[in-house]
């Protein structure tokens, strides 16, 4: 089983990283990259992901923003907050949006497909996207 | 004695600096972390760039201010 991943933030080099690195320590395809909240939004309706990789920080749209407007069509896709601030205000908001979990920037690769991996093995044993809130934190 | 609150504008070009920073170092962990070398140096560099345009955003920012330089404590990175 190989899981869909769309990975949306602004920094194309971490981007692209996370296209190189996903494959390389999991189960997972990144099928498409956004470079704002707006074009997360456009690529999860075009492409419907097990998974979005999301940035919070952003132009046009914040991640929190994408997210909140991605659960008006799909209720399914697990979205990961993937950022730099470690506020825990942003963390509680994320969860009230329909975040599964919660990753701060700096986490090791083969820690981030792990995690990403236990998320999507909570998905196959039928735990809903978003459970009681955040499910999984770095911070 | 209540510290004195950040304008709006200054909060947010440090939030935007902080986010800049964090996510040029991230790129640069990650990187060394796939062996991509040239690429973490250049994510370094151009961090490092951003880092040093703070100080200057945030002088603009308050030109009346008086600059001081004396830091709160020592620098955290050790040999």
């Amino acid at each position: 089983m190989t899981y869909r991943v769309v990975v949306a933030d602004d920094t194309a080099p971490i981007r692209l990283l996370l296209s190189m690195s996903l494959p390389a320590y999991g189960p997972f395809e990144v099928v498409a990259e956004a470079v704002d909240g707006a074009e997360a939004v456009v690529k999860v309706r075009k492409h419907q992901p097990d998974l979005l990789l999301l940035d919070l920080s952003m132009p046009v749209m914040d991640g929190l923003a994408a997210a909140e407007l991605i659960r008006t069509f799909d209720s399914t896709v697990r979205i990961v907050v993937f950022t730099g601030f470690e506020a825990e205000d942003l963390r509680g908001r994320a969860g009230r949006v329909g975040v599964s979990a919660y990753v701060e920037k700096g986490i090791a690769l083969d820690e981030l497909a792990d995690l990403l991996g236990g998320v999507m093995s909570a998905a196959a044993r039928g735990f809903g996207p978003t459970g009681d809130g955040v499910i999984e934190d770095t911070g | 004695m209540p510290r004195p609150r950040a304008d709006a504008s200054a909060t947010q070009m440090i939030l935007q600096a902080n986010d800049d920073i964090v996510q040029g170092l991230a790129a640069a962990k990650m990187a060394l972390e796939l062996g991509e070398t040239e690429m973490a140096q250049q994510a370094v560099e151009v961090t490092l760039i951003t880092a040093k345009s703070i100080v200057t955003d945030l002088i603009d920012l308050d030109p009346q201010h008086d600059l001081h330089l004396t830091r709160s404590h020592s620098s955290l990175i050790r040999r």
